[in-house]
């Protein structure tokens, strides 16, 4: 139901694909087995996650404080319009529109929401980017680059560090006017006079958290998509170099849309990650100093959980993290549908159609 | 498969059922843990320690807790105490504990510190009612601080004792005091900064007379504790924020500081911080400069000053009350409400904070490893730094206890640290001046806002409305429920 | 496939400047990528007094005394190493295998409620449950399962984040007339999943592995609610205790752990990382 439009096509797709081996999402009959492979997934989940699921969501209506467990009370929306109070222009006037969209007189919840947005899409548009054009360099055949699996290795390394250490390290480097970026900065390179305080200023904080953030996960999604381009079956590059098309075109209409799920991967589990960010936030400022400029939504969520243990207020945060979350990945699902599976087929058919003389070869 | 959608729908249903009761404590657990109470418990009248008998579970977040442990097996062998050391950063000891508390896992004695025991002691049905061992703090004279923290403030019920009582102090460096005032003696500096104008007034002869080489303090985090722990009202009262008028003044002294540049802008817990302890610190271009003066509590001079000022400015320190008593820190034991042996478990509280000879072994370094190995055998691991002892010097909430041993410090590591002061009688001086009436779960958070807030106004980002505007904001977005 | 093309000279030379370029790139990201875990290394031969004054490239003396601080801990290290080997291990197996089976019904099979399940796991995968971490520890030990290792391992058997990876990966990866071909030839249905769906899919399920092996052996936050006895801590949990000494904190220590738990991961990455490129070209000629 919450990701109806987005695949739709697939949808139609499956009814139609019965009958034609050719289409790409062709499911195959024998459903029965289906049920006994999911099974397992779908009893442990109802076990160990079901309950913490509808829990979220039912607190998210209360007003529970886990210290005052027996004072709870069923408070309808309250927690709701608590957390978008002030986000609309009191009137229609001029000058309270444009109050309204003055990031310094935002509530801390409105905040919450620009900060969480700005830092991921400041992380993941050049995360996404590199990534890319990393795993086409070390998996073109035709660059040959030396000791893929060192340089990979290297790449993903800030990914093995538990977040925790990442912080502190980041955090020492800029914490105050003799931090060790100073020292660089002005002691050896001179650029000013005195020590300059990253930390209290806004947009640096937040650029900050955003290059934690791409320097810990851009070697994650080289992984995810090496692994996609691997996958991609050799004889499509193959039949492409025969009609003769260049590197650039092999990528946009081979790479690419072949690349196609995988890359709806990584946006959704991206997105999903960017907006739960909370870990290098919370250790960099506890508080989301300076003036909550980095306070995440997430951070929002844990600091009244943590500090006022306000389990229902937070609970309701989460469940608006869920919807906005879900409504942004159903558009990301719908914008990468499949647009391109006619190009995509006929690709394919080609591609079955030599993998299956060279099978034939293969058993005589 | 019909049969298969069945189980799911009904699996779905039961865990509903379960997530809407989940309110508090249940009935069944509620059952399952009191059960045990009575049935393994000591006697209640007078248990002569010796035959104590029961299981005992400890949780804490530190291993100071673990020695007490051990030294409490020694006087108590029947009882079988499991200790168990929680990671505590972020908040998970709290978090867990609160999980733990309506359950089969609930332990019977918890370790609290500083910036959660209120809330604990506040809350209904965490903590045991254990107002009855209030007679052997009256005879060691326990400082009444510590019992104000512990006490509920509702009921009035004592609900944690703390073996330790932490109150601040400001050490300075003897070198510079003798060169730009003529004196280094703890008593002529304590007058000299006996009120903050006088300490401004100190600042600003410091400034003139090193050229601005010489920074009175670090920073203006400097004075959090000590401006905090003068206020009037807690930061929340009747479930509103009130903004002293301390607050005020911290906002005013904190300009003063910065605009004149009497602080060396150097964060707490900055390796700039540490350096200037050991007269190694140097502004970003390099050059050299130094501080003056730090603000740190007991567990600060062994823990923090001695070890970063190394050999390089040992001998340098005094120690003085400063301008305001303070306080900092400290960690509370308390008996939890589900406890499964309530009384096996105050007995252990008392061992722990209203124990004249633990007390005494506590601060005087009896604790060594090989002591508590003798009695714990399981300890007797390689031996190395890392092992568990307990060195002398922390600084004990008895009066009574402070008193016998203060001579004994004369000599000890740390006052030749403070070139012949004895550190033990200074704090001993400043102690019962503290009040911990003040304490609230949140304070911690509360004051990192409000610094955020100082540091916004003093450096001219910010006017005073604006800034005290944020930190409205910001306290009002971290607690739905209070207002601001 | 470049083999078949022949470059000419400029072809050459453009090629080399690119390659030059490229490895200008990867030189510079690898410094970015290294240098705080660089720091994070050489503070682990530093006392704690030179951790707290500075920064630093270059090691220092420290080394043995802080590896000897942490074998006298009380808590072994190695007992964590085993816990967590035990943990991690089991639920990267559960999580791989039960995923890519989970993946490969809903991909391949048609059955009543496929669509409403493929929906269903991306919702899943959006709820933020911390908020729920105090109920789910109540009703853990509900079923007498705190303070064992089973909450931290069967979750892995439904893994939402994984299915997801799974499915979009096998949407790339499956050839579905190598299924019907198999089953022509009399293959089961489960039997084409383990002899043919699995090797042809090598990259995606050693890329699963490294991220729930990753994710796993990281992971505090669960482990520290639901653990309640020093022996059956995992490794973060064993590391975190060492700043349990707080004030006197020996932070060198402290870093040899941090460095101590992350080599095995470092161990496992490379290994399971060669096993990412050119899987599927293999997995299909072995039929």
């Amino acid at each position: 139901m919450l990701t109806g439009k987005s695949t739709k096509s697939t949808g139609v797709a499956v009814k139609a694909g019965s009958g034609n081996r050719e289409r790409r999402h062709l499911s195959l009959e024998k459903g029965h087995v289906a049920y006994i492979m999911i099974a397992p997934f779908i009893i442990v989940f109802c076990i160990f996650s079901l309950y913490t699921v509808i829990y979220t969501l039912y607190i998210g209506f209360t007003n529970l404080n886990v210290l005052k467990p027996t004072q709870v009370k069923f408070v309808g929306l309250d927690n709701f319009e608590r957390f978008f109070k002030n986000f609309l222009p009191k009137n229609l006037s001029w000058e309270a529109i444009k109050e309204s969209f003055d990031y310094q007189k935002f509530s801390v919840q409105k905040k919450s929401i620009v900060n969480t947005w700005k830092i991921w899409l400041v992380n993941y548009i050049p995360q996404l980017g590199i990534a890319m054009l990393l795993s086409v360099w070390f998996s073109s055949s035709f660059l040959k680059i030396k000791l893929i699996g060192f340089w990979r290795s290297l790449l993903y390394m800030p990914n093995l560090l538990m977040p925790a250490t990442v912080g502190v390290i980041f955090f020492k480097l800029f914490q105050d006017k003799m931090a060790p970026a100073n020292q660089f900065l002005v002691g050896i390179l001179g650029v000013w006079d005195e020590g300059f305080e990253f930390l209290m200023n806004e947009t640096f904080s937040q650029m900050l958290i955003s290059f934690i953030q791409w320097w810990m996960w851009y070697g994650n999604t080289i992984v995810i998509l090496v692994a996609g381009m691997s996958s991609i079956s050799v004889s499509l590059y193959e039949s492409a170099m025969i009609d003769g098309a260049g590197g650039v075109k092999m990528f946009r209409y081979i790479t690419l849309p072949s690349l196609r799920p995988i890359l709806v991967y990584t946006l959704v589990t991206s997105l999903v990650g960017g907006m739960q960010m909370f870990d290098i936030p919370y250790l960099i400022s506890a508080e989301g100093n300076p003036r909550n400029s980095i306070t995440t939504i997430y951070c929002l969520m844990q600091r009244q959980f943590q500090l006022a243990n306000a389990a229902g207020s937070a609970a309701a945060i989460g469940v608006i993290l869920l919807l906005m979350t879900t409504v942004c990945s159903m558009l990301i699902f719908f914008l990468l549908r499949d647009k391109d599976a006619g190009m995509e087929r006929k690709a394919s058919r080609a591609a079955r159609k030599e993998r299956a003389l060279r099978l034939k070869g293969g058993r005589a | 498969m019909k049969k298969l959608v069945a189980l799911v729908l009904s699996l779905v249903l039961v865990l509903g059922v379960l997530a809407a009761c989940d309110n508090g404590t249940d009935e069944t657990t509620a059952a399952t843990t009191k059960a045990p109470e009575g049935t393994t418990a000591a006697p209640v009248t007078e248990p002569p320690i010796t035959n104590l008998q029961g299981e005992l579970t400890v949780w804490s977040f530190t291993n100071e807790l673990k020695t007490m442990t051990i030294a409490f097996k020694a006087a108590n062998p029947d009882v079988v105490v499991t200790y168990v050391e929680i990671p505590a950063d972020g908040g998970e000891f709290r978090q867990k504990a609160i999980a733990a508390a309506n359950t089969a896992e609930c332990p019977d004695v918890i370790g609290l510190e500083a910036a959660f025991v209120k809330e604990f002691v506040d809350a209904d049905g965490m903590l045991y009612d254990i107002s009855d061992l209030k007679v052997y703090a009256d005879a060691l004279q326990t400082y009444a601080n510590t019992i104000e923290v512990g006490t509920n403030y509702e009921s009035g019920e004592i609900r944690a004792y703390s073996y330790q009582t932490t109150p601040g102090a400001v050490f300075y460096r003897r070198s510079l005091a003798l060169e730009y005032f003529g004196t280094d003696d703890p008593t002529e500096v304590q007058a000299l900064m006996a009120d903050m104008d006088k300490f401004t007034e100190m600042a600003a002869t410091i400034k003139e007379k090193s050229g601005g080489k010489t920074f009175m303090v670090a920073s203006v985090d400097e004075f959090r504790n000590s401006y905090f722990s003068n206020r009037t009202d807690p930061w929340f009262v009747d479930d509103t924020l009130v903004i002293d008028p301390k607050v005020d003044e911290l906002f005013e002294i904190a300009k003063v500081f910065r605009e004149n540049g009497y602080e060396a802008a150097v964060n707490q817990w900055s390796e700039g911080w540490f350096n200037g302890m050991r007269d190694a610190l140097s502004d970003a271009g390099g050059n050299a400069i130094q501080i003056f003066c730090y603000f740190l509590p007991t567990w600060g001079l062994p823990y923090v000053l001695s070890g970063n000022a190394g050999d390089a400015t040992k001998g340098d320190w005094g120690c003085v009350a400063g301008p305001q008593p303070y306080q900092w820190g400290g960690t509370w034991v308390g008996v939890m409400k589900n406890a499964k042996n309530p009384e096996v478990a105050k007995e252990f509280v008392k061992f722990v904070a209203l124990d004249e000879t633990n007390l005494t072994n506590w601060a005087t370094g009896v604790y060594t490893h090989d002591y508590l190995a003798a009695i714990d055998p399981e300890l007797a691991g390689p031996a190395g730094e890392g092992e568990l002892k307990q060195a002398a010097g922390d600084f004990v909430s008895s009066k009574k206890v402070v008193d016998a041993i203060t001579a004994s410090f004369d000599d000890s590591e740390m006052s030749l640290f403070l070139g012949g002061q004895n550190s033990y009688a200074g704090f001993a001086a400043a102690a019962p001046n503290v009040s911990a009436r003040l304490f609230q779960g949140s304070d911690e958070s509360v004051q990192n806002m409000l610094l955020d807030a100082v540091r916004q106004y003093a450096s001219g980002a910010q006017t005073k409305d604006e800034a005290i505007a944020t930190f409205k904001d910001a306290v009002a977005a971290a607690f739905p429920d209070k207002s601001v | 496939m470049a083999t078949n093309v022949k470059l000419s000279q400029s072809g050459h030379f453009r090629l080399g400047v690119a390659r030059f370029f490229i490895y200008v790139v990867l030189i510079v990201l690898a410094i970015v990528a290294i240098v705080p875990v660089w720091l994070v290394f050489m503070n682990a031969t530093r006392s704690t007094e030179e951790i707290y004054q500075s920064m630093s490239f270059l090691p220092s003396k420290s080394l043995v005394s802080n590896w000897n601080f942490i074998m006298s801990r009380d808590v072994q290290m190695w007992t964590g190493y085993k816990n967590s080997a035990i943990v991690t291990v089991s639920s990267t197996v559960l999580t791989v295998y039960f995923s890519m089976l989970t993946a490969y019904a809903i991909e391949v099979y048609n059955f009543r409620f496929k669509e409403f399940f493929r929906r269903f796991i991306y919702i899943l995968v959006l709820i933020p449950q911390s908020v729920a971490i105090i109920g789910f520890v109540q009703f853990m030990s509900r079923l007498h399962l705190t303070n064992t290792f089973w909450p931290l391992i069967i979750p892995a058997i439904a893994a939402p984040g994984s299915v997801f990876f799974a499915e979009q990966y096998l949407k790339t990866a499956l050839v579905k007339d190598l299924i019907l071909s198999a089953r022509i030839d009399g293959c089961g249905e489960f039997g084409i999943f383990h002899r043919i769906m699995i090797p042809m899919a090598k990259p995606g399920i050693f890329t699963l592995a490294i991220f729930s092996f990753v994710a796993s052996w990281n992971n505090f936050f669960l482990p520290s609610m639901i653990l309640s006895t020093t022996d059956k801590y995992t490794v973060p949990l064993v590391v975190k205790l060492l700043k349990g000494d707080r004030f006197r904190t020996n932070v060198g220590a402290v870093y040899v752990g941090i460095v101590m738990s992350v080599l095995p991961v470092i161990v496992v990455f490379v290994l399971l990382s060669k096993q990412i490129v050119g899987g599927l070209t293999l997995g299909a000629l072995k039929e």
